[in-house]
């Protein structure tokens, strides 16, 4: 290497060196009294939550003089969090949806039941029971492990274009008409049920499925222990998943399917049906949206639910309190009052399509600016569909493996019992 | 005198030694100490378990089928990739016409992240993707392979990845290595009459056997550590456990399904695994020179 | 090098070769262009038509992509980190190589088996450990301790393969020199280092592309705050229930950026090497 480059380079290595050095010791925002630290998945820009982000954020520091230091994390939030607590950094809140990994912070105390300042607060006035309920720990006392705030409807949307286009003129409800619609809509080369078979809406979807013989508490039992073999109702499930699969109910090569995909399949008009969830509503084409009908997932004759089924839940993205937040209970009170505020809530709704946590009545008026989606799914849907056990909060931790054992079951020629020794799998160990 | 007397070898490899063994040493120790307890998340408090994380293990199906996949993977990859990226490289090593494009783009699966690979991939894989988008057009069935979701095609797929991955890569280090062989030497074989093969196989291969050799240890462990990453992003281990390999287990066991104490446990056995997978292609070598 | 006209049957041999390896480079070619073209366009038209040229050569992705997760600010970092840890990687690993290579005793063979077995070391072992090592000395989510930490991890590979380059330049060459008076690290610097500068670059790539990609760690060791986080760590938070993916390629296809273009200025130092280091030979 010629002097020069040698120069150049020890240059750059010094300016880089210190320009680490100066990074490494600046910390980040300190735990000032008027600072407050949250980790959330909501993000201000490149989202549909962005613009109701920043209203919350703008409301709460306009009403409480203090600053939010935001962490905005991926899908690592979690892990983030568990290191920063370890480190003696942990943030004071965090903004992120019920699963395994954050229903394991009230255990191991990672972040505090809020049970009590929901009564000191009068928030139990503010807070659908539903919502409370779906956020109360399943195992050890029952607290409620954080602030619900987003709620979820997970139907089954039809394209009434498309079925009409088969010569379908209405809405499956039984099994069997949902066979016969398979085969017509086949026939036009329209795919029926598209769904992620390879992760969680799969596994959700075949979840839903399970469940049509199991009454809610064996369905409790059984998604939180496993024991699908030796279930009957759950085999009598597994029986019809195995046999709908095999009528042709799902479109082809369903085994490698994402959500994702499954979108852009319902989204370009390629598959007829499809099993979503609220957050899919934004995104939906306008076209698309017109001639949709949200319903339910057809059961058979002698199931324990006696119209389509469906999910809905509270589970979505909520509001935790870390150890931190204790020294600063007079933000957090604020800061849970301006999310629950009729402002805030009406964004989220309106951009995010959200299911509020909250007693916020959805009248025609706030549903007006959010998707017509939503409207059909909080005003027509509850009539038409029973709503099924949502087995997140049982499955809990075993939610990676057990979509291993749906991701088989979507697969060709997979017996029942196969699928039932795979799913019973995944609680060992 | 050109050989170094022991007590100044020590002052040029000490600085290293004191980096890599802070950073290193102690973690390999913690491994086989974690693995002995019973931690699930890591704000969880550990308690002490002997040998239960092993005990689980060995009657679980996914380790053994880990370890199944595992030696099949390795095993059929090495041999078939190794030879291949020789090949290559000693083709670029002639630098025959477009061969600076050419090394470029060897180089590409190497310098592009694991999570834009397996993006790539999973558009190639998926059911309605550029695999079966292209098999379509060539008048193959209509079938809609899922490659990646069916227990038949996911560990191929994987293979093919990883063959996809690593023969550009290594190929582009053979021939660094061979252009360093002095000319002279290919020249006076050439006027002797030896092919371009003879050439390759009778003279590069001996020359830079010990170089294919640490190489083909490279991707021997790049396979079986860094390869998990990528099946994790494409496959999560599934569909069943058609994908898992120990990696993949180590992973998983520790994030995704928070068991910190089995995933350790089966780091342990990756560790050995990689030990004697070592021991063995060092042995192969040398029976070759 | 002087690449004599080759004999016509010899350019024959060669078809085959031709055909295998321009197959296999387009196998390689073609998700290049995938990535390229995907920047470009919406979710729809990447699943839909994923091989179809963009209708629409809009930037937009790519200032969603850097706006929103901070792009600029996690290339600076990924820079930093990347620049310190080859440095530190070089300056340790030379020494230890040259230690190796020319050691008389037992010692050389001893550290290089000790290299040797650090390459078995599943590197996930090391997370909790280091996580917990970063804390307790106080720099945790600090830059310099993750940059210290990859050093580590890439010493036996730099190691190794220094070792391995330095053993074949002739002995004579020391001999000489030192018969001239000179001290071992006169001759490390004017005699090994010009020699070996091949392999140097080789190491500095391969460690680049190490560090530069590197996600797990950075994750864990580097956290999501964007004042240390890594372009790595960043492109992936734009993953969520709706993915925008042509954004997430255009951010994507911004991080592979300065990957080439180390690459190609770094390629042509090697092919500068072996040239000035074979006419010497």
């Amino acid at each position: 290497m010629k002097l020069s480059n040698r120069r150049l380079v020890g240059a750059l290595a010094g300016i880089f060196g210190s320009a680490a050095v100066l990074t490494g010791l600046a910390m980040p925002a300190a735990n000032a009294a008027d600072t407050i630290n949250i980790i959330s998945l909501y993000k201000t820009s490149g989202g549909p939550e962005a613009a109701a982000m920043k209203l919350l954020i703008s409301k709460f520091e306009a009403a409480s003089g203090a600053k939010v230091n935001l962490t905005e994390a991926g899908e690592g939030l979690a892990t983030q969090y568990n290191s920063d607590l370890l480190a003696g950094k942990g943030a004071d809140l965090m903004i992120v949806n019920l699963f395994d990994g954050t229903s394991a912070w009230l255990e191991n105390g990672a972040s505090v039941p809020v049970d009590g300042y929901i009564k000191q607060w009068g928030l139990d006035k503010v807070i659908q029971a539903d919502a409370l309920a779906d956020w109360s720990a399943k195992t050890g006392s029952g607290a409620i492990q954080g602030f619900p705030f987003a709620g979820f409807t997970w139907p089954l949307w039809y394209n009434k274009s498309l079925l009409a286009k088969a010569g379908i003129k209405s809405v499956p409800q039984s099994t069997d008409q949902l066979i016969t619609a398979a085969k017509a809509l086949r026939a036009k080369g329209i795919a029926p049920i598209v769904v992620g078979g390879s992760d969680w809406s799969g596994n959700k979807l075949w979840s839903q499925i399970i469940e049509s013989y199991m009454p809610p508490a064996e369905a409790k039992k059984v998604f939180a222990n496993g024991g699908y073999c030796a279930s009957k109702n759950a085999m009598k499930g597994i029986d019809l998943f195995v046999k709908l699969r095999d009528a042709g109910v799902f479109v082809n090569g369903i085994e490698g399917y994402t959500a994702d995909q499954m979108n852009t399949a319902y989204y370009t008009g390629k598959a007829a049906i499809m099993p979503a969830g609220s957050w899919a509503m934004p995104g939906t084409p306008p076209a698309i949206a017109k001639v949709t009908e949200m319903g339910g997932m057809p059961v058979p004759a002698g199931a324990y639910y006696k119209k389509p089924t469906a999910f809905q839940a509270y589970s979505a993205v909520g509001l935790f309190v870390g150890p931190n937040g204790l020294k600063k209970l007079g933000l957090v009170k604020q800061f849970v009052q301006t999310l629950y505020s009729a402002e805030v809530v009406a964004k989220f709704v309106s951009d995010v399509a959200i299911v509020p946590g909250t007693k916020t009545p959805l009248t025609a008026a706030s549903l007006a600016n959010a998707s017509p989606l939503l409207a059909q799914s909080v005003t027509v849907l509850p009539s038409k569909v029973s709503y099924a056990l949502f087995p997140d909060a049982y499955v809990g931790a075993k939610g990676t493996p057990l979509t291993k054992a749906s991701a088989l079951a979507y697969g060709a020629g997979v017996k029942s019992a196969a699928i039932c020794k795979a799913a019973d799998a995944a609680y060992k160990g | 005198m050109t050989k170094i007397k022991n007590e100044k070898t020590i002052f040029f490899v000490l600085p290293a030694i004191i980096l890599y063994s802070s950073f290193m040493i102690g973690p390999l120790i913690a491994m086989f100490y974690i693995s002995t307890l019973k931690w699930t998340y890591i704000i969880a408090p550990p308690s002490f378990l002997g040998l239960d994380n092993y005990r689980n293990m060995f009657e679980s199906d996914a380790f053994w089928t880990a370890l199944k996949n595992t030696i099949l993977l390795v095993a059929t990859l090495l041999p078939v990739m190794i030879p291949l990226a020789f090949m290559i490289g000693y083709y670029l090593s002639l630098k025959p016409r477009g061969h600076r494009i050419l090394r470029i783009l060897m180089f590409t699966p190497g310098l592009i992240s694991m999570s834009a690979t397996a993006m790539v991939f999973f558009a190639v894989l998926t059911p309605p993707g550029l695999l079966n988008g292209t098999l379509n057009n060539l008048g193959f069935s209509n079938e809609n392979t899922a490659w990646l979701g069916s227990t038949r095609t996911a560990l191929t797929s994987i293979w093919f990845i990883n063959l996809w991955q690593g023969v550009g890569y290594t190929a582009v280090l053979m021939t660094a290595r061979l252009e360093s062989i002095p000319r002279e030497i290919f020249e006076a074989a050439r006027l002797d009459g030896a092919s371009n093969w003879n050439r390759m196989w009778r003279i590069s291969w001996p020359i830079i056997l010990d170089y294919i050799g640490t190489v083909t240890m490279l991707q021997f462990l790049w396979t079986i550590f860094g390869g998990a990453g990528l099946i994790i992003l494409l496959t999560g281990g599934g569909p069943g456990y058609a994908t898992t390999t120990l990696g993949v287990l180590v992973y998983g066991k520790a994030f995704s399904e928070n068991q910190l104490g089995y995933s350790q446990a089966a780091g342990v056995i990756l560790f050995i695994f990689g030990l004697l997978g070592m021991i063995l292609i060092r042995r192969f070598i040398r029976a070759k020179e | 090098m002087v690449s004599g006209r080759k004999s016509t049957g010899e350019g024959i041999a060669l078809v085959p070769a031709h055909f295998l390896v321009w197959t296999y480079a387009a196998l390689l070619g073609i998700p290049i262009y995938f990535v390229f073209a995907s920047a470009f366009k919406d979710n729809i038209a990447i699943f839909d038509t994923p091989l179809a040229l963009p209708t629409s050569f809009s930037f937009n992705n790519f200032v969603e992509a850097w706006n929103t997760v901070k792009l600029g600010r996690g290339l600076i970092n990924s820079l930093i980190v990347t620049t310190m840890s080859e440095i530190v990687t070089i300056a340790l690993a030379l020494p230890a190589a040259y230690g190796i290579a020319r050691s008389k005793g037992k010692i050389g063979a001893i550290v290089e088996r000790f290299f040797a077995l650090g390459f078995l070391i599943p590197a996930f072992a090391a997370m909790v450990p280091t996580l917990l090592l970063s804390i307790k000395l106080n720099m945790y989510h600090t830059l310099p301790f993750f940059s210290l930490f990859l050093s580590a991890t890439t010493l036996p590979l730099s190691v190794i393969l220094l070792a391995q380059f330095m053993r074949t330049i002739p002995t004579e060459l020391e001999e000489s020199a030192m018969l001239d008076g000179a001290t071992r690290w006169q001759t490390l610097r004017f005699i090994y280092l010009p020699l070996t500068r091949a392999g140097i670059v080789l190491v500095v790539i391969l460690n680049f592309l190490t560090y530069w990609n590197e996600y797990l760690f950075s994750l864990v060791l580097l956290g999501y705050d964007t004042s240390t986080r890594t372009v790595q760590v960043a492109l992936p938070v734009l993953i969520t229930n709706s993915t925008q993916y042509g954004v997430l390629l255009a951010g994507t296809l911004i991080s592979l950026i300065p990957v080439y273009i180390v690459y190609i200025f770094f390629h042509r130092k090697i092919e500068g090497a072996l040239l000035a280091g074979s006419i010497k030979v």
